[in-house]
């Protein structure tokens, strides 16, 4: 009757690429220092608006941070490797099942 | 000696972050925030619903529905697997908010927690009622503004927590001596926590049909005619609102499980199934620096049939070959090889693992403990199955992590 979670699937692209990003850094008490500002991915440069989420993943001796962030209207999840200092953009959605 | 209900003044908060896996996944991505939404064990049409939205509970979808129920409800529905390590950082910062208001927090589960303010008392001028809304805006602006809590406020920590479950989600209720009747009125049996159908059963067997009627229950009555043990005791003294409660228990057992997607009988499968449970197992024992005397493993089959079975153990359990070769032998012990389609491995009778006892000559156990604990710290450097015994070589994607419903060991 219905797709195996198609709906689910196509709602959220996993996408694994290595991409630029303007990160700022912030002194003081705030308890993020650096947050990214911007990325480039397929061409064209992405304002991040929110930050929605920051956590942090431990895979073996990797810590990882890991950002869900929106440019207003999309999602995407940026993923900083803090050890090769590489950032990948991991999943991204605008919303839409197609 | 009749006991009157509590009439001091209300300290104990339950708090609970409302639809939290969901929740937590719509925080992080508001292309998702105000639908429908389920965060399922596995994706599959039979996965079971851990955590519905609160936008798909007011479609009718609950906790324990089918994936494909849900869909049945709405078609659009979205459906995820848990982000254990979101949920786990959403959980560590709400229990730092909960520390700046009392040390006596306690989290119950991963999106429950405790608060004591009894040893405070004096310190909290203000109504707990302020101090409950000022936590609430602290989760909206530290953590995330899509998260909601329900908060209870009573005299013990049963009825704190019957007020978080009165008005989900974002509720604020209080539960004292002046209303707590009104409250059971508006209440049915199993609305109270702790009370399952089976109770309710043993209720009504006992001629007990309401919260009221088992609040005006005599002590007698609970404890010889319908508990027929001190928990009956204890009922009594909980639904006046006087603490019971308070017990911190320690950890027994570290058990796992598996929900197979395709039921089997096969060997081969089902072998390779008990070497990663009893790696996970054994990561778990190791980690705490325990070990068992005991293992126990239950099946649940195809045919909705259940069968288990446990044994106590002359010598303890530590490594994972250790675990895999008794789990084995106990499996072996089925009567009919039927097809399983939930397998569980626990072990119990812990102690601690260390200091071993020095011996003269090395035994054979000495080497495999060693080896063990060279593993882990290759795992623990390197990632989870980095280094694996061979027969569970490709099944990193089968029995994933999941959170326990009540008290982790991961919870802090």
């Amino acid at each position: 009757m219905f797709g195996f979670c198609s709906y689910n699937e196509s709602m959220i692209e996993k996408v694994h690429e290595e991409i630029d990003v303007l990160v700022l850094y912030r002194r003081g008490g705030s308890r993020r220092r650096g947050a990214p500002q911007k990325f480039s991915w397929r061409g064209r440069v992405i304002g991040i608006q929110n930050i929605d989420m920051h956590h942090t993943v431990r895979e073996g001796r990797h810590l990882y941070h890991v950002f869900s962030v929106s440019d207003g209207t999309r999602y995407f999840r940026l993923k900083f490797n803090s050890e090769n200092l590489a950032w990948t953009l991991e999943e991204f959605s605008d919303g839409l099942a197609d | 000696m009749d006991l009157p209900i509590d009439r001091h003044r209300p300290l104990v908060m339950h708090i609970d972050l409302n639809s939290c896996f969901a929740s937590v996944e719509q925080q992080a991505n508001r292309t998702l925030r105000g639908r429908p939404i389920v965060v399922a064990a596995y994706p599959t049409p039979s996965g079971c619903v851990l955590a519905p939205s609160i936008e798909a509970k007011v479609l009718g979808i609950k906790v324990g529905m089918r994936v494909r129920d849900a869909q049945v409800i709405c078609q659009d529905i979205v459906v995820l697997t848990p982000d254990i390590a979101k949920v786990y950082a959403v959980h560590e910062r709400m229990m730092r908010v909960f520390r700046r208001y009392t040390s006596d927090m306690t989290p119950k589960s991963i999106d429950e927690a405790v608060l004591d303010f009894a040893r405070c008392e004096a310190v909290i001028k203000r109504p707990l009622t302020a101090v409950a809304r000022e936590i609430k805006t602290s989760i909206r602006q530290e953590i995330g503004e899509w998260l909601r809590c329900s908060i209870g406020i009573g005299t013990n920590r049963f009825l704190a927590k019957v007020g978080a479950g009165l008005h989900k989600p974002d509720g604020l209720d209080v539960i004292d001596d002046t209303n707590l009747k009104t409250v059971y009125g508006g209440l049915t049996l199993v609305d109270l926590p702790g009370i399952n159908t089976r109770y309710k059963a043993r209720l009504n067997a006992g001629g007990i049909f309401t919260p009221l009627e088992f609040l005006g229950a005599s002590r007698e009555t609970l404890k010889k005619i319908v508990f027929r043990s001190t928990e009956g005791h204890r009922w009594y003294l909980r639904l006046r609102g006087l603490e019971v409660d308070k017990v911190n228990f320690s950890r027994r057992s570290f058990g796992h499980s598996y929900a197979l997607p395709r039921p089997t009988a096969d060997r081969r499968v089902l072998s390779r199934l008990v070497m990663k449970l009893s790696e996970k197992v054994g990561r778990r024992l190791r980690r705490h620096a325990q070990v068992a005397y005991g293992l126990h493993i239950g099946c649940l089959y195809a045919d909705r049939t259940y069968w288990h079975t446990g044994q106590k153990l002359p010598s303890p359990l530590y490594a994972t070959p250790e675990i895999y070769r008794q789990a084995q032998r106990l499996l072996d012990t089925q009567s009919a090889a039927r097809p399983i389609s939930n397998l569980a491995i626990t072990c119990f009778a812990l102690a601690a693992a260390r200091p071993e006892q020095a011996t003269l000559f090395e035994q054979p156990h000495t080497k495999l403990h060693r080896l063990a604990d060279a593993l882990d710290a290759v795992n623990d450097k390197y990632g989870e199955f980095v280094a694996t015994p061979a027969l569970i070589m490709g099944m990193e994607n089968e029995i994933l992590e999941r959170v326990a419903f009540g008290k982790s060991s991961r919870l802090q």
